[in-house]
């Protein structure tokens, strides 16, 4: 237990899935834990609610590039990164849309949980490039089944997720803990049609529950993964912080932390945070852990200055907030000859990693291609205005089929034979259509893609996990 | 990820014990610790086992549902016991019955057994907390107790856990109160079939008298907690649910159901526009009825659909209520305006995602209009649904609603107040409009339903026989005083 020298054990700045894990794990241990979190608590239905109730719904990265905002708030002291708190320099906008609210950014992540391959530990022997890490794949392998464990990840044994349609890859000791999630009609079309050109179709593991999971129902196919999960059947960071309440952690919410504390030995003695009302606390403990993302942590490491430590806490390398890399991503449309119906179950399921690994990481970086799965309602909504449907009616003639993405298939084949749109103008699913441009072209005429004509400015996106 | 405690299946125990019936689950309370001191032996003669009688009485043991109540959930050892029950009394334990002889009933000799099971009395001659349905397991048959006892001494493995004691307090920790309550309520009879019925009839009453023991639940008891006969299976509270009128009532029971959807009801747990069990019923059909054979299943039916019709009040049958709602075409976007707006936004935030804003359901999450949780005059279930969810398996697929309640996330939580207000939305949009719900009726779901008078009147008996003994105290020391004066005096 504490020495009552200290306020805690430990002290965890940021409260999102490492903090919230940390926390838990500790707290679970019997030791008094604080949590320190700069944002405040969120309800899932106020989310869902606004999220809904929002008159333009985009993807995030477009959200943010369109100033659609996002469904979460935005406090002064804790400012949203959808606004203007994010100030850039350089010739490449960092389009990172971080959260800050008890829980963290994987309320709004795809929950893409991959592992990485063997390989990807040695790229500089491999192909000159970068560094090697200084272990394994083996030395991780029972780490990672822990952390499936821990997050719940829905997954399909026996695939080669190095993307070259081979044996098992990254081996594996553990099944995964849920079996993955049945594959849409759209997912299933396409890999079909996209085999006979050579990408070997590959179904992503996720934080999607396919069983009921501790508190998390089955995902149900809202295709409404980002913002928010209406349901909570994708894994988010709030859940380890509930499990560390429930094991007598302490949460403080609006409280972000401005400056650590070291000692003369080095050694991080204390906290300081503020409270709403500008007021200044300090918090020691035996045992500090920051987590708060790329840059906050960054940040919070390099106002920490004193004179022992001009340049910041932990930073006499001076590297500390500097080489951050993000996501980047192009995102683009395309057209099929038949219909193929998107938007049933995830909002993204089915990705080709050709390109994960080969002798061209010499001369390029790896990279995915993702089938982005979102309903495209708004076309259709557009599409059955011009024909005269309207509200209400609009429904009525065209009743929406959506619900648990294990039924959907044979419901949306149905509907495929009916050749007729399925989305509803009020149904409960996700009302963004990615705007964008450009042709994707897949082989030799298989699909037949064309840009597809859409007002506003091309999508550079950032893939959401 | 974590599995936390389900609240539900903690709550439908909530009032176990029989002073107030909770869940349908069968048990056999008190028999490990009295068996631990018996030094009786027992010939235990597996050669003479017989595989049939065995399987027998497998069979019979989960049709009684013993496993519910006797193996502790979350990999507890089979029959060995330690599931903590928090009646309104306190929490009952509940005991080992594997034949481990140092823990268990390995003691028990065929008479032991039977008269445990029958009587609720355990081999030392102490009585037994009646959370155990022992006034329907009397009618067991003696050849189908002899099954029972094979299956318990040769087929469940001994476990040697002591379960914790249990230790409920005065003066419900005199046990021997029990007897007196088994001289007025406990018929030591068998169960006699009716020669006027037909042969399906009489083993679908034998299951549901003795073995599903379906009035524990559905049947309301008097003041002293026993079972009113001439009520019979006319619905009662159990703990934090309603169980309703399964009586063979067109309006108010079950009269209205086809044979093919009580069928279905009792091998699933679920009915499409009729009804879905959740909370103890779940637990009965998860544990026991998915497991009976089709002919056990369509005799319950056949006797199901004979029982004495009994009106309780209600004009429709509660599957009939309600219709679809087009109530979020006025409500969405117009905060302030809306009718009960607090009750449509959380229906929306929280219900809405797999019940659809127009309530329909899908093939996965049923429907809430056409729904005996919406359209009763009994709304408990419906609060007691959104407090602790919904868990089920059958077949080996779990149906699965999150709680909303204490046991949710603190991101998905809802309040009391919050939950009156989504129920009364439910209610005035899907179901039986003329029923209201105050945060006070959640409360009281919440706190594991109405108390039974009996643990009502539990807290006063202890200071009420103090007050006596003072007063009889204060009135001899002034008889002495008196009596010390009067020489004085004289």
């Amino acid at each position: 237990m504490a020495n009552d020298a200290f306020d805690a054990d430990l002290i965890v700045i940021g409260s999102g899935v490492m903090g919230g894990i940390v926390a838990s794990q500790v707290a679970k241990a019997g030791k008094k834990v604080i949590i320190l979190e700069a944002g405040p608590r969120v309800d899932r239905r106020e989310i869902v609610e606004t999220f809904r109730n929002a008159p333009v719904k985009l993807s995030l990265a477009n959200a943010k590039l369109q100033g659609a905002g996002s469904p979460f708030p935005s406090m002064p002291w804790a400012p949203s990164t959808y606004g203007d708190y994010l100030q850039y320099e350089g010739p490449v906008k960092y389009n990172t849309s971080y959260l800050r609210v008890v829980g963290g950014t994987t309320w709004h992540f795809g929950s893409a949980l991959w592992r990485m391959i063997p390989n990807d530990f040695k790229i500089q022997s491999l192909y000159g490039r970068g560094r090697d890490w200084p272990i394994g794949y083996d030395d991780l392998e029972q780490y990672y089944n822990k952390a499936e464990l821990e997050l719940g990840v829905t997954g399909m044994d026996g695939q080669d997720e190095s993307g070259q349609g081979g044996h098992p890859m990254p081996p594996r000791t553990m099944p995964f803990p849920m079996k993955q999630l049945n594959s849409s009609y759209m997912f299933t079309t396409l890999a079909e049609k996209l085999s006979v050109g050579g990408f070997n179709p590959v179904l992503e593991p996720h934080g999607r529950a396919s069983r009921p999971y501790g508190n998390r129902p089955v995902c149900a196919g809202n295709n409404n993964c980002n913002p928010v999960c209406p349901i909570g059947a994708k894994y988010d960071g709030s859940q380890h912080i509930d499990l560390a309440e429930r094991h007598g952690a302490k949460l403080l919410d609006n409280s972000p932390v401005y400056k650590v504390e070291a000692g003369e030995d080095g050694k991080i003695t204390a906290v300081w945070y503020k409270k709403p009302d500008n007021s200044e606390h300090r918090l020691t403990a035996r045992y500090f852990v920051l987590a708060a993302y790329g840059i906050e942590s960054a940040k919070l490491l390099l106002i920490s200055t004193s004179d022992k430590y001009p340049n910041g806490i932990a930073n006499s390398s001076d590297q500390v907030g500097r080489n951050l890399m993000d996501h980047t991503g192009i995102s683009m449309n395309m057209l099929t000859k038949e219909d193929i119906w998107p938007g049933e179950g995830p909002t993204e399921l089915l990705v080709y990693l050709n390109q994960r690994d080969g002798a061209f990481r010499k001369d390029y970086p790896s990279y995915k291609i993702k089938v982005r799965n979102t309903v495209p309602t708004s076309p259709d909504d557009r599409r059955l205005h011009q024909e005269g449907h309207h509200g209400l009616q609009a429904r009525r003639d065209d009743p929406p089929v959506f619900g648990p993405f294990a039924q959907l298939g044979d419901r949306l084949r149905t509907a495929a034979a009916r050749r007729k749109p399925r989305h509803a103008i009020e149904d409960q699913v996700r009302r963004a259509r990615h705007p964008g441009s450009g042709p994707l072209l897949f082989g030799d005429g298989l699909l037949e893609c064309r840009p597809r004509p859409w007002p506003g400015r091309p999508e550079q996106d950032r893939p959401a996990a | 990820m974590p599995s936390y405690s389900g609240s539900a299946r903690a709550s439908s125990a909530a009032s176990f014990f029989s002073l107030c019936p909770a869940s349908i689950r069968a048990g056999l309370f008190g028999l490990a610790a009295i068996a631990a001191g018996s030094g009786g032996a027992f010939a235990q003669d597996a050669a003479g086992s017989d595989a049939d009688l065995v399987a027998k009485g497998r069979y019979l043991a989960t049709a009684a549902d013993c496993a519910a109540c006797h193996t502790a959930p979350d990999g507890g050892k089979p029959f060995a016991g330690g599931y903590g029950i928090e009646s309104p009394l306190g929490t009952i334990f509940s005991t080992n019955i594997t034949p481990s002889k140092t823990a268990g009933i390995g003691n028990y000799s065929q008479e032991d057994f039977a008269r445990a099971v029958r009587e609720g009395v355990a081999k030392d001659g102490s009585h037994l907390y009646p959370a155990m349905p022992y006034t329907a397991y009397v009618k067991i048959s003696d050849e189908d107790m002899k099954a029972l006892y094979a299956y318990f001494m040769h087929e469940v493995k001994a476990d040697d856990a002591q379960p914790e004691k249990t230790a409920l307090p005065f003066p419900f920790s005199i046990r021997t109160s029990m007897a007196f309550w088994n001289l007025l309520f406990l018929d030591n009879t068998r169960f006699k079939p009716d020669a006027a019925k037909s042969a399906e009839w009489n083993r679908g009453a034998y299951l549901a008298e003795a073995l599903e023991h379906c009035s524990t639940c559905h049947t309301p008891r008097n003041e002293l907690m026993a079972e009113e006969g001439d009520k019979a299976l006319s619905g009662s509270a159990v703990g934090s649910w309603f169980a309703p009128n399964i009586t063979s009532d067109k309006t108010s029971g079950i009269g209205g159901w086809s044979d093919e959807e009580l069928t279905q009801y009792l091998r699933t747990g679920h009915v499409a526009g009729k009804a879905q069990a959740a909370g103890p019923m779940a637990e009965a059909v998860e544990h026991s009825l998915q497991h009976l054979n089709e002919a056990d299943l369509k005799a319950l039916v056949v006797y199901l659909k004979a029982t004495k019709p009994i009106a309780s009040g209600e004009t429709t049958p509660r599957y009939a209520a309600g219709k679809p709602s087009v109530a979020e075409a006025d409500l969405r976007g117009l905060p302030g305006q809306a009718m009960n707006k607090e009750g449509f936004h959380i229906f929306s935030g929280s219900c809405a995602a797999c019940h659809q804003v127009d309530g329909e359901g899908n093939n996965h999450y049923p429907s809430l209009f056409h729904n005996t949780a919406t359209g009763g005059d009994n709304p408990d279930n419906l609060i007691a649904t959104v407090l602790f969810g919904l868990q089920r398996t059958v077949d080996d697929v779990p149906t699965f609603m999150p709680a909303f309640g204490p046991n949710a996330a603190f991101t998905d939580r809802l309040s009391d107040k919050d939950v009156a207000d989504v129920s009364n939305y439910v209610l005035s949009h899907f179901g039986n409009g003329r029923v209201q719900v105050t945060a006070a009726d959640v409360l009281r779901v919440r706190e594991g339903g109405e108390k039974p008078m009996m643990a009502e009147v539990a807290p006063f008996i202890v200071p009420a026989i103090v007050a006596v003994v003072i007063l009889l105290a204060l009135v001899i020391a002034l008889l002495v005083a008196r009596s010390r004066r009067r020489p004085a005096h004289a």
